[in-house]
């Protein structure tokens, strides 16, 4: 009696184990490989949709204008990358940054936001639902967070990472916040299309 | 360092040999910017001493910030006092602790400088003059 219940026991932990690792592998599956997807977006020139750019890689950064350095940073980083293409390689490439702040964000602020860094970088930003969808499509994350002790108000909590899209609106690459501007360069090199 | 220290010296009479500030810079941002932060080395080789606030004319408000790297996600966080433990430099740097100018009077332009007074926790007050820099990524020279 004493050694069936050590076997339930110990079959209850390997069909558990077996579960667990299930789980895990699901999890581990959504892997960058099946994001992407078409999204639309506002612009100072219009709305735009990222099907749009069918002939070129578009180099896309999710952030808020005030942000002092993360988002700098990143969009930086795009500058240096983007200096390190030859004029016909970069005409194959689009930068875009979609503000997650819209109410603090006007296009035309994004504008001369975006084009402070690259005159190839897009400032654009939309509707909540608009933003929503850019954001889920590329597993990327964001969350307007109180900060009533700030003259702030609030601050934006967001993952800091560079998505590398394809012509066909699937993502090829999500890049670290730590990366260079030579690796984004090597990336986009080896994907033009 | 040594101008920089020389520097502080001509500019206020409060300054005490035992914290060195280095490296101090305030990043450049597109027109119409409202916010920037300054980053800088601090030395400290007194006592254990907590920079407790920063003012300026040149923004609204001047707080200090850090940032919490959890996973991708970078949250920003304002603090109430930066800890300078004796004998160590802190470093405020992009993606850590910095000091945030919250609604900028005006247009910052590259290589003018910011009056910005430092307060520490033992009353003490540096005077700094913070140039505009065009900051750029980790490893990358211009």
């Amino acid at each position: 009696m004493n050694i069936k219940f050590i076997s339930g026991v110990f079959a209850l932990f390997v069909i558990g184990g077996v579960l667990l690792f299930s789980q895990m592998q699901t999890t581990t599956d959504s892997s960058p490989v099946e994001l992407g997807g078409d999204f639309s977006v506002r612009t100072l020139e219009g709305d735009i949709s990222l099907s749009d750019f069918n002939d070129q890689l578009v180099v896309l950064y999710f952030g808020y204008t005030s942000c002092p350095d993360v988002c700098p940073t990143s969009l930086t980083t795009m500058r240096f990358a983007f200096a390190e293409l030859s004029k016909t390689e970069l005409e194959k490439v689009q930068g875009l940054f979609i503000s997650v702040d819209p109410d603090r964000d006007s296009l035309e602020h994004l504008a001369t936001y975006a084009q402070f860094f690259s005159p190839n970088i897009i400032g654009a930003s939309g509707t909540k639902q608009q933003i929503d969808q850019a954001v889920a499509n590329f597993g990327a994350y964001y969350r307007l967070v109180d900060q009533s002790d700030s003259a702030m108000d609030y601050t934006v909590d967001h993952s800091s990472k560079i998505y590398l899209i394809g012509p066909d609106t699937q993502l090829i690459k999500a890049l670290p916040h730590s990366s260079s501007p030579s690796e984004l360069a090597s990336l986009i090199k080896t994907n033009l299309p | 360092m040594k101008t920089l220290l020389l520097t502080a010296l001509l500019l206020s009479s409060f300054v005490h040999a035992d914290i060195e500030v280095s490296n101090e810079r305030i990043r450049a941002v597109a027109p119409g910017q409202k916010m920037t932060g300054a980053f800088m080395e601090i030395k400290n080789t007194g006592n254990d001493l907590q920079l407790v606030s920063a003012t300026s004319s040149v923004s609204k408000a001047v707080e200090l910030h850090t940032h919490i790297k959890d996973g991708d996600v970078m949250r920003m966080r304002k603090v109430n006092a930066i800890d300078l433990p004796s004998n160590s430099t802190t470093e405020l740097k992009p993606g850590g602790l910095h000091i945030m100018f919250i609604g900028l009077n005006t247009h910052l332009e590259v290589d003018q400088t910011v009056g910005v007074t430092l307060n520490f926790s033992d009353d003490r007050q540096v005077e700094l003059n913070i140039p505009v820099k065009a900051i750029m990524p980790m490893g990358h020279k211009k």
